[in-house]
């Protein structure tokens, strides 16, 4: 029986482990340790290894969600988990000081990864920040894209870390993403 | 009442009714005709688990929909109810407060008369005409005075804005593209809907090319077309714009994407998806007002905005600007987390956004209903997310490894995901 994992990475503060916590079926597993850095002026606790949960399906099939840890000293645990992934979910904080410059971090750091597989961006904290709106951030993806030779469109959507729904429209759209032929079997 | 003896109970299903207008009735079939009627709960979801459909037409909705069921399901009887207004086609319609006697009376009729076609019409008609209700005369009086009021009002609003022949203009619905008071448009919006049969919805995947291509609209007769101008015009002279439609407001913020307003949520919709004629919208520049300090309690998203009222506008027709074998593609995805969804929204984005394609291949090779289709395609037009391809295509994918999981994870996100909403 085969499993695929997803991956859900992003800066310190973007929701990730939040989004994990979300949609999985079975209490996640996280490495969360005490900010001891700068992170401690966004959040009291952050992920140093990963995060995990679990999407049950039918047939005892499973979906693995990993998520990575935002601190890009713990970058060299990004490609181990990425491996095998079938598609990544890019969780930006809108709140942090360069969220833009942020997006061209990590779309170069997994360029490979989306290239094999498929991308959705969620923009969290939009309410707290207006700014960079949606608009800003599909205009420096579609730059970033020619750049990278990746694909020119992607899902890119206002999230919510802590909504399910939200969660579950990035991975149904990261899904059509990846296979758009699904269109016709799924109802 | 009949004294037809009925051996088995007749399904009923209520359809568009207020809580106000349903509870009276749940509690009639429930307590009343025990034996003789009951109320389906399942007819929702398959419409011939019901054998007559009560239909509350006094709605924009409610009417729309008697309609479609009487042109689309020529089978299913149907049964209007409504303070004032007639119904559609030649349906049979009681009047609100609706009279215990007066209901089982039509419920019989209804029930008696033949399925729906060409002759069955015919038949239903005929028995209307016959009877001496008063609600029946009331109702046929107003109908053949509404159809006459119709006409007459939209003649002469055509004649004042075009010199060309009444026929002509009585047979399109297209509106000019002026501007008409809200209150009106409601009625002209179902007048056109009875004038021009053949643009009725279409509700699922339809072979019938021609039938198809009847279904347009134009985006400048509509609010979406307001709000396009307006955008246009306070990027241009780089400040927030407010409307005004009869006697709603709002503002507008092009560089902020922004809209600020307090219409009513079935306002708004009601106002989106009928025609706007004459010249009662004003658009003013706010100049450097604060925005926020104007008498406004939502504040939302332009492209929300837009995308919801382009959508309610389309309601399934094509914007009249595009071939259906045109091939297209988009740009960027709607915010699907915040926009108003509607059924295969995320699907037809995912095709699109992967390679060009047509909307004809769209409904043809993927099974999508021309309805959603057309509606996303209005609404991403509308907002610029759509650009029209005349190069060479390339191949969809080949099958992908894992596809059954997929599918098995779509299933399991779906209850999780938003509910898409009927539009």
């Amino acid at each position: 029986m085969i499993d695929h994992k997803i991956i859900i990475t992003g800066p310190v503060a973007a929701g990730k482990t939040t989004a994990i916590k979300a949609v999985s079926d079975v209490m996640h597993v996280s490495t969360d340790e005490s900010a001891s850095d700068m992170t401690n002026s966004t959040k009291s606790s952050t992920t140093v290894a990963m995060d995990y949960g679990v999407i049950k399906l039918d047939g005892g099939q499973k979906i693995h969600l990993y998520g990575t840890p935002g601190q890009e000293r713990f970058d060299f645990m990004w490609d181990i988990l990425a491996q095998g992934g079938i598609g990544l979910v890019l969780l930006i904080n809108n709140s942090a000081k360069q969220p833009l410059a942020d997006l061209d971090f990590f779309i170069a750091k997994f360029r490979d990864f989306i290239a094999k597989t498929g991308l959705v961006i969620g923009v969290s904290k939009l309410d707290q920040n207006a700014e960079p709106n949606l608009n800003k951030y599909h205009e420096r993806y579609a730059a970033l894209a020619k750049k990278h030779d990746l694909s020119p469109v992607v899902p890119i959507f206002e999230t919510d870390a802590r909504l399910k729904e939200d969660i579950a429209m990035l991975l149904e759209a990261l899904l059509f993403s990846l296979d758009t032929e699904l269109s016709k079997q799924h109802v | 009442m009949s004294d037809k003896k009925i051996d088995k109970p007749i399904t009923i299903a209520i359809h568009h009714c207020s809580d106000r207008q349903v509870k009276p009735l749940r509690y009639f079939f429930q307590s009343r005709t025990i034996g003789q009627y009951e109320l389906s709960s399942s007819a929702d979801s398959d419409l011939h688990k019901a054998d007559i459909h009560i239909v509350d037409i006094d709605s924009r909705e409610g009417f729309d929909y008697a309609e479609e069921l009487l042109e689309t399901q020529p089978e299913l009887k149907v049964l209007c109810i409504s303070f004032e207004r007639p119904a559609p086609g030649q349906a049979l319609c009681i009047k609100k407060p609706v009279q215990k006697d007066a209901l089982l009376q039509a419920l019989s009729k209804v029930q008696l008369a033949e399925a729906r076609s060409p002759a069955g019409v015919e038949k239903v008609t005929g028995q209307s005409n016959q009877a001496t209700e008063p609600e029946q005369k009331y109702t046929e009086e107003k109908k053949s005075r509404f159809h006459a009021d119709l006409q007459e009002s939209v003649v002469s609003k055509k004649t004042e804005v075009n010199k060309g022949s009444v026929a002509a203009v009585v047979s399109t619905e297209e509106p000019t593209p002026k501007f008409q008071k809200v209150g009106e448009a409601k009625n002209t919006a179902g007048a056109a809907l009875r004038l021009r049969k053949s643009q009725s919805l279409p509700r699922q995947v339809n072979d019938d090319l021609g039938e198809l291509e009847q279904a347009r609209y134009q985006s400048e007769n509509y609010l979406q077309g307001i709000i396009n101008t307006a955008i246009d015009r306070s990027r241009d002279e780089g400040q927030p714009v407010k409307v005004t439609i009869a006697k709603e407001s709002f503002t507008i913020c092009a560089i902020k994407r922004k809209i600020w307003h307090k219409i009513k949520y079935n306002t708004l919709r009601s106002i989106s998806s009928s025609p706007i004629l004459e010249t009662n919208t004003e658009l003013s520049a706010l100049g450097q007002t604060n925005v926020a300090g104007v008498d406004y309690l939502i504040e939302e998203s332009l492209d929300d905005f837009l995308w919801r009222s382009s959508a309610w506008a389309s309601r399934g027709r094509l914007l009249d600007d595009v071939s259906l074998n045109q091939n297209l593609r988009l740009t960027r995805w709607p915010n699907l987390t915040r926009v108003l969804l509607f059924p295969h929204a995320s699907k037809i984005a995912a095709i699109l956004a992967s390679r060009p394609i047509s909307l004809l291949e769209l409904i043809q090779n993927y099974k999508l209903p021309a309805y959603y289709v057309f509606s996303f395609y209005s609404a991403a037009a509308s907002l610029g997310y759509i650009t029209r391809f005349d190069g060479p295509k390339s191949n969809a994918e080949p099958a992908r490894e894992g596809r059954g999981i997929f599918l098995k994870l779509l299933d399991r996100l779906r209850p999780q995901s938003y509910k898409s909403e009927q539009i």
